[in-house]
């Protein structure tokens, strides 16, 4: 399965935030995307996913346009924002409710990825009460309930503890392995490892851009 | 269809927090509305005291004092001096004072005007005093004329040689008319049409309260419903669950808790359940404004504070704080296309039961309008935040 972001651009009023970015992906891989705080990393994924409209430029599935073929791109595409969209009133099993039916939700608690994110632990503690890495394992538990074969993650390892970080990397590669396309934006340095490309979104444009494993030479690029 | 179902029961279920709090301004209301009823009733059942001093031995004082103080609104005290009566008008321990003066029969039986002088205490906002000044201000004139037709009487007699008559005549025809103008019951008659657009203060009053409440409700609850970002409603939107069925779901859970607590607070004020369930298109309309509230603040805070602000100002402009007839025309006309005043005015008419379904309807559109907005606006908030 190919997926191919071609020339997507975006301006809020006299403002350009993204242009012509171009990046493509096959399956089981992980792409990442950095870029400083601000340089259009969130913009990109709610464009991706539907949520805002581009101002041009496509998203392609096997050659097939995910922006006018909004169904398939419901199915196909699963998407954890930065923040963790999650009713902090209700308990995890409620918030999983609202996205899976209770067959799948029992089998994936036992066997698949709820089990692997660690959240049979904490079905019936509310929201609210939560950690932040519980909220983010719940955001990506819902975020996968109807088997996307394309995953757009928002920076899920920000502000986590180091277990934390571990078991979603757990789960990624999981994804990968099962042959689903990743898309990360990160700024993490553990989460580097995962990615087998690495685009840099910087002044509207992406580039391409190798990791060497030095952090200043990719600051020095940002 | 199905994930709309189980959104409107979550959307339920994550109301379930505001619910300690509405019932605690259900108690309040409650309270309130209980003592409002129990001072009314007292101040209704309260008789106007009015002192009378001065010539009162006379026959005639005698009989109408007696039927005066047989009525169930005047309560006559006979005071010997006029300065008892003077200073307890002053202590205020009764409402106003007659004083009838020397030689007032004798000389109203000869013609000559001597003014009875009633004082009443200058409080333009007591119903009781201008009440006894119109109790005087009645009887007095009334007594000269009809004294007038009783001299008539007696010239006649004199004039046809039966003066040996006049005495017990003019006693007899005195007597009379006394009886015939004092007796109030032979006085008018009410005739009830059994029509009214208004109920009375008490009621207005309930039906302004059981407003208010869902008002309050609104306020305090805002910090619970108003969404501080589009996260959630996106990927909604997203995953099948579009802008328009979030806010019917969302709305109409609030809604139904809202509804709930009316019609058992209806039922506790004594209007009963029944008076409660037919103010479903009100409450609709009111809870639909305050859904509007909650989507154009993006902060508990600033929602709180807008609804407050909101709640307060159409409330005093729509009758629920002051009557509706106290506020000028124009401010009258202008409250009557608002929200609250159009609720207000359904339940006034749905109370003395002179609505119909046409008015219910208007009042079910105008929500629906503002529901759609609440729509659009939510639409134009997620378009703006970027997740």
């Amino acid at each position: 399965m190919k997926t191919e972001i071609i020339n997507i651009s975006k301006s809020f009023g006299k403002k350009q935030i993204l242009k012509d970015v171009c990046i493509e992906s096959e399956s089981g891989e992980c792409v990442g995307i950095l870029g400083t705080n601000g340089s259009g990393k969130s913009t990109l994924f709610s464009i991706l996913t539907g949520i805002l409209k581009s101002d041009g430029g496509d998203f392609l599935c096997d050659g097939e346009s995910l922006f006018k073929n909004t169904k398939k791109r419901s199915e196909l595409v699963g998407f954890v924002p930065q923040s963790t969209p999650l009713i902090e009133e209700l308990t995890a099993l409620d918030n999983l409710r609202l996205w899976y039916t209770k067959e799948n939700m029992n089998y994936e608690l036992e066997n698949g990825v709820l089990g692997i994110l660690g959240i049979d632990a904490f079905l019936k503690t509310k929201v609210s009460k939560m950690s932040g890495g519980m909220k983010k394992r719940l955001s990506i538990g819902c975020a996968v309930a109807h088997k996307p074969k394309i995953l757009l993650l928002d920076e899920p390892g920000a502000a986590l503890d180091i277990i934390c970080r571990e078991r979603i990397c757990s789960y990624i590669r999981q994804f990968k392995k099962d042959g689903g396309t990743v898309l990360i934006a990160t700024h993490d340095t553990t989460e580097f490892e995962l990615c087998d490309k690495m685009y840099i979104i910087k002044d509207t444009k992406v580039s391409e851009y190798n990791y060497d494993g030095n952090i200043h030479h990719l600051v020095g690029r940002l | 269809m199905k994930k709309r179902s189980f959104y409107f029961l979550i959307s339920l279920k994550k109301l379930a927090g505001i619910l300690p709090v509405i019932f605690l301004v259900g108690a309040i209301v409650t309270l309130t509305c209980a003592l409002l009823v129990s001072k009314t009733q007292k101040n209704a059942d309260a008789t106007i005291k009015v002192g009378i001093c001065g010539e009162t031995d006379n026959a005639y004082v005698k009989v109408g004092t007696v039927l005066l103080s047989e009525t169930n609104t005047v309560e006559l005290i006979k005071y010997e001096d006029k300065e008892d009566a003077i200073n307890a008008l002053k202590n205020m321990e009764i409402q106003g004072c007659a004083v009838i003066p020397d030689g007032f029969i004798k000389n109203a039986l000869r013609g000559k005007n001597i003014p009875l002088q009633y004082y009443v205490l200058k409080k333009p906002a007591s119903l009781s005093a201008e009440l006894t000044n119109e109790v005087v201000q009645m009887m007095s004139p009334v007594v000269f004329n009809s004294q007038n037709a009783v001299f008539g009487a007696m010239d006649y007699l004199d004039a046809t040689g039966n003066s040996d008559l006049s005495g017990d005549a003019s006693e007899e025809l005195s007597a009379k008319y006394i009886l015939t103008l004092l007796q109030r019951d032979g006085f008018f008659e009410t005739i009830d049409m059994g029509i009214s657009h208004t109920p009375n203060l008490v009621s207005y009053y309930t039906v302004a309260i059981i407003l208010l409440f869902v008002l309050v409700c609104g306020t305090v609850t805002a910090p619970k419903m108003i969404k501080k970002d589009m996260t959630l409603s996106s990927l909604l939107r997203w995953r099948g669950i579009g802008t328009p069925s979030q806010i019917l779901c969302e709305w109409s859970s609030y809604s139904l808790i809202i509804y709930i607590f009316v019609v058992i607070l209806t039922a506790l004020l004594g209007q009963g359940a029944g008076f409660g369930i037919s103010l479903l298109p009100s409450v609709l309309l009111i809870t639909s404004m305050q859904f509007l509230l909650f989507e154009l603040a993006d902060s508990p805070v600033s929602g709180m504070m807008l609804h407050l602000f909101v709640s307060v100002i159409l409330a005093y402009i729509s009758g629920l704080l002051y009557p509706l007839y106290l506020l000028p025309e124009a401010l009258k006309n202008f409250a009557a296309h608002l929200p609250v005043g159009r609720s207000f005015d359904l339940a006034c008419k749905i109370f003395s039961g002179t609505d119909d379904l046409s008015d219910s309807l208007c009042v079910l559109m105008l929500a629906a309008v503002i529901l759609i907005i609440s729509i659009l606006t939510r639409r134009i908030r997620m378009r703006g935040e970027s997740i």
